[in-house]
This record gives C-alpha cells, sequence and structure tokens, in this order.
C-alpha cells in the first residue's frame, strides 16, 4: 500500500514516523503495550507534544500520575508540557485511579460515564490527539471481560467516529510476550505497537516492534530505541539480531 | 455509602418513633380523605410516619430494618434508595386510596416499595423473580396472620385484603419509580459526571 499520499499524525519520534511509513492515520486507536520503566508515557507525551506543537489540540488522559508528577518527570526529558499547556492545545485529564474511583463512587457513575465524559471533552474542545494512560487501570474498573471488551471497543469507536488518534498504554509482565493484559485489547485496537526489553548477552537492550497496523503497510522488524535527554529515540535502520 | 445507609436508617427509625409519641399522632398525620378535600394535603406527606399501635410500628420498623440490611449488603445508592423509598411512602398507597377512600396510615407502602427497589437491584433475573414473588406472597400472608393474633376475627378476611391491597401498591409503585429514576438517572446528572476533570 502507498503511504505517501495519505496525511498522516507524527509521533514526535522520526524513527518511529520512519516505520510507520509517516504516522500514524488520522482517527485509529493504536495500543502501545510494554514493561514497567520501558518508555510508554514518555514516547505518549512525545506524541501529544507533537500534536500540540502542530496546532492539534491533545489530551492526555492519565489514571497514574499526579499532574505535578508528571509535569516534573517529564520536565526531566526536556518535555515541557507545562509550557505547552498554556497555548490551549494541550490538556491534563484525570489524576491518581484512587481519586478518581472515589470520584466516581459519589457520583455513582461507571467506566461508560467516564467515556462519556472524555467524549464530551474531546468536542468541546475539538481534541485531535488523545493518550490514555493507561489502559489496562481503566478496563481494571470493569470486572468481567464481555464488559471490558464492550467498553474498549465503545471507547474505539468512540474516538475513532470522533476522528481522534489515540494512544492506548498498557502494561504488560517483564519479559512477557504477551501484548495486554487482559488479551483481548489488540483485538479491538487499530494497531499494536510493543516495547520490549531483549536480551543481548548480559545487557537488555530496548526494543520496538510494530505488531499490528490496520490500513497502512508499516516496518515488520524489532528496531533498537533509547531513552535520551530528548525522549524516546528509535533507530529504524539497526535490526537486532538477538532471538526473543 | 455504608454509613450513609446506616444513618438513613437510624433517623428514619428515631422518626417513626418520635411521631409515634407524638399526642394523637394517627389522628394528626393520618390521610384521611375528608380532611384532604379540606385542604390538609400535607397528609400526602405525613401518613408514611404515624402508626396506629405499638404492635402496627414494630411490623414496620422490622421490616424497614430488613429492607436496611439488605441494602447495605447490596451497597445501593443511598440517595436513589431515599428518594425512591419517601416517594414511594407518598404515592405507594394512593392509586388504592383513591379508589376505596380508606383512611390510612403507615411506612408499609414505602417498605414494601423499597423490597421492589431491592429486587430490581439484585444481579440475578431468577433472583429478582423470587425476591419480588417472596414478597407478593408475604403481603397476602402477613396480614391475614397478624389480624388473627390481634383476635380481629370478624375483620380479618375484609381488613387483610384491603390492607394487602396497599402493600401491593406500594412494591408496584416503589418499583416502578425506581426503573423510572434510573433511566432518567443518567439525563439529571448528565453533568454531574466529571470524575476525570475535577481530579
Amino acid at each position: 500500500m502507498s503511504s505517501g499520499s495519505i496525511d498522516r499524525a507524527t509521533t514526535g519520534c522520526k524513527g518511529l514516523d520512519k516505520m510507520l511509513h509517516g504516522g500514524f492515520l488520522h482517527g485509529r486507536n493504536i495500543l502501545l503495550s510494554g514493561g514497567a520503566g520501558i518508555g510508554k508515557t514518555t514516547l505518549a507525551v512525545q506524541f501529544i507534544c507533537e500534536g500540540a506543537r502542530n496546532d492539534e489540540t491533545s489530551m492526555y488522559v492519565t489514571l497514574e500520575e499526579s499532574k505535578e508528577k508528571l509535569y516534573a518527570d517529564m520536565h526531566e526529558l526536556h518535555l515541557d508540557i507545562a509550557e505547552l499547556e498554556k497555548t490551549g492545545n494541550f490538556l491534563l485529564i484525570g489524576g491518581p485511579l484512587a481519586v478518581i474511583t472515589q470520584s466516581m463512587k459519589n457520583v455513582n457513575a461507571n467506566v461508560h460515564h467516564l467515556i462519556k465524559e472524555i467524549e464530551e471533552i474531546v468536542k468541546e474542545k475539538n481534541v485531535k490527539r488523545l493518550v490514555l494512560d493507561s489502559l489496562n487501570l481503566f478496563l481494571m474498573l470493569l470486572e468481567t471481560e464481555e464488559e471490558r471488551r464492550t467498553a474498549l471497543a465503545m471507547l474505539c469507536n468512540t474516538l475513532s467516529s470522533l476522528g481522534v488518534t489515540a494512544l492506548l498504554l498498557t502494561e504488560t509482565k517483564e519479559g512477557s510476550l504477551e501484548l495486554s493484559t487482559y488479551g483481548i485489547e489488540e483485538f479491538i485496537t487499530d494497531g499494536v505497537i510493543a516495547l520490549y526489553r531483549v536480551r543481548q548477552g548480559a545487557k537488555f537492550i530496548p526494543g520496538i516492534a510494530i505488531k499490528k497496523m490496520r490500513g497502512t503497510n508499516h516496518d515488520k522488524e524489532i528496531r533498537l530505541f533509547k531513552i535520551t535527554e530528548n525522549g524516546v529515540v528509535v533507530y529504524p535502520d539497526q535490526t537486532m539480531f538477538t532471538v526473543i | 455509602m455504608k454509613w450513609q445507609i446506616v444513618t438513613f436508617v437510624t433517623c428514619m427509625v428515631v422518626l417513626y418513633v418520635g411521631v409515634f409519641h407524638i399526642p394523637a399522632s394517627a389522628d394528626r398525620f393520618s390521610l384521611v380523605y375528608e380532611n384532604v378535600q379540606q385542604g390538609e394535603v400535607w397528609r400526602f406527606f405525613t401518613y408514611q410516619f404515624a402508626h396506629i399501635d405499638l404492635s402496627h410500628l414494630l411490623e414496620n420498623i422490622v421490616g424497614f430494618m430488613l429492607l436496611g440490611v439488605l441494602v447495605y449488603e447490596i451497597g445501593m445508592l443511598p440517595l436513589m434508595f431515599v428518594v425512591v423509598y419517601l416517594l414511594t411512602g407518598i404515592v405507594g398507597a394512593l392509586p388504592i386510596w383513591f379508589v376505596t377512600h380508606a383512611t390510612i396510615l403507615g411506612a408499609s407502602s414505602a417498605v414494601y416499595g423499597g423490597f421492589g427497589v431491592i429486587a430490581y437491584n439484585l444481579p440475578r433475573k431468577y433472583l429478582k423473580t423470587n425476591t419480588l414473588l417472596f414478597a407478593i406472597i408475604a403481603i397476602i400472608i402477613f396480614p391475614t396472620m397478624l389480624s388473627l393474633l390481634r383476635g380481629d376475627v370478624t375483620n380479618t378476611f375484609i381488613a387483610s385484603f384491603i390492607q394487602s391491597l396497599f402493600h401491593l401498591s406500594g412494591l408496584f409503585v416503589g418499583s416502578f419509580l425506581f426503573l423510572a429514576l434510573r433511566k432518567l438517572q443518567p439525563v439529571l446528572q448528565r453533568r454531574k459526571y466529571r470524575c476525570l476533570r475535577g481530579v
């Protein structure tokens, strides 16, 4: 499939854009999976900052960290999201899960109401990019697989129908080759990007692979990436020769 | 949420006992057709808090506390429970009252309405059906048994039949109110859902 003529959402990481043949297709939802501390949040913030810099309203929905903590962490990586927020192109909503669940209890809200709330903000602010950090915590609010599947499909459909390009972060166990926590997320989302730690001798080298990307061709190899002081840098021409 | 349920149950029991101790409370607060015609419309609200005698009061307090325990166990939203309970206390008996014009007082319509609410909050369909069936059977049998225990043999069947109609009315009105409010709740509270923005 030719990708040159399609307008894409660049990710804020040139190497990843090259692997994606230009970036994400607009209006798609992509699962970004990986173990703890591998760089999911950093990559997600780069994606959001790229959108905000390109004058696209971008929203970061966190269910993990407080605003202050996220700002401080990203400031260390020269990703000044506090500055971007002042431009009006960047929104950060949410907070620690315990606080959110308490707010939900107070008004008898459920996950569907959270989706509705996200939809309202997207419409109100004309949001074009969204990060959900993290999908596994979001789905943890539900009890059965059927409920999770329905809620995720609803979330993805809502975002796609509004033309939002979404990056949904999910945590996997260290060393696991699974792509998601519940084993359903990769089937519902349009694309899957996996971050691995690949063993090379006595070292663990971070690797990135595009496992699935509906509607576009993409690089099929596992590529090397590093977290530098400027965020995640992907080396799209460096193949990793390690069996994982 | 659970402390709110405990608080509500305690307050209501205190209220029932308190009203019972007001001199001539049955006359003052019951729903009497003639009095309502004379403009005492507040009786629509007060009749649910008045009781004729101690056994009547105890019956309803026991029923209400059992309801409170079930609500506590299910962890139902207190606000919805409180609204439905108090509304059923007002309108639960009215469909029968408008036909019979009988003088009525007591919390039983609200209590049976509360059981209807509980039934619709149970997780399985067979539990809902069985709870509703149990409530209906209890409504039909208990008044007769209590009338017999009181020695009111002459009017037992007529009185218990009318009482059963009021209780059944409470059960169905309570269930209906709950289902109607639950349907309306997302619309009424739509702007309240600020769980992500509010953090």
